[in-house]
């Protein structure tokens, strides 16, 4: 969790006019929300800093997220399996279920559609709309 | 199940970067993984779905500028990936 914070912190180092706002403005999050900072909120804080800001040179370091992109063994066989089989008309969300499927793990969506089409047979598949706020 | 890893979508992704309904959840779900040291994976196209969502909302739907755009698209770049081939 330090560790965290301190990543975080460092989203915004420059001292500019812009860097300062955007710091009260995370600071403040962070007050209001008393838990650590919030890595995917300071992302697009960075990404809009200056819809919040007049300053011409805010910096932000920049993060990314830390999704690693990987390939497995038989993942586009069962990708053009899972099309067929959903009647899916490309095989770009088959694929991601397939590597979900082939690592044993959940699969997070924010395509309802798409959740909506699998979820009686793929039970490893969430959506983000039944993502409860305050489940933490 | 395997509890520490979780493969994500473009289109959750692409709420982390862009103001958009259900961001909120979105940096909820990103904080709660990064608490749990959970690894987010997801396939090698990963990256041009969300840099093609960034495009389509300045070009097709006209819900972000273009600066806008190039900023969300900077934040997402801002880590590359790790490209593995098991």
């Amino acid at each position: 969790m330090h560790l965290l914070l301190s990543r975080d912190r460092q989203l915004c180092t420059k001292k500019t006019k812009g860097a300062s706002v955007a710091r009260i403005f995370l600071a403040q999050r962070r007050k209001d929300a008393k838990k650590p900072p919030k890595r995917g909120s300071a992302l697009r804080l960075c990404a809009f800093a200056r819809e919040i800001s007049s300053a011409k040179n805010t910096f932000c370091a920049k993060p990314g997220l830390p999704i690693k992109t990987i390939h497995v063994p038989q993942q586009r066989e069962r990708a053009w399996e899972i099309a067929r089989e959903f009647q899916l008309p490309t095989v770009y969300d088959a694929t991601y279920l397939a590597l979900a499927e082939l690592r044993q793990c959940e699969f997070w969506t924010a395509d309802e559609k798409l959740f909506k089409r699998v979820r009686d047979k793929l039970s490893f598949v969430q959506w983000l709309g039944n993502y409860s706020l305050n489940r933490c | 199940m395997n509890s520490t890893e979780v493969c994500v979508d473009a289109s959750l992704a692409i709420k982390v970067v862009v103001p958009e309904a259900g961001s909120d959840k979105a940096d909820a779900l990103f904080d709660q993984w990064a608490n749990d040291e959970t690894q987010l994976i997801a396939p090698a196209f990963f990256e041009v779905e969300t840099d093609s969502i960034l495009r389509q909302k300045v070009s097709l739907r006209q819900e972000l500028t273009l600066e806008q755009a190039q900023r969300a698209f900077a934040s997402l770049q801002g880590s590359p990936a790790l490209h593995k081939k098991d």
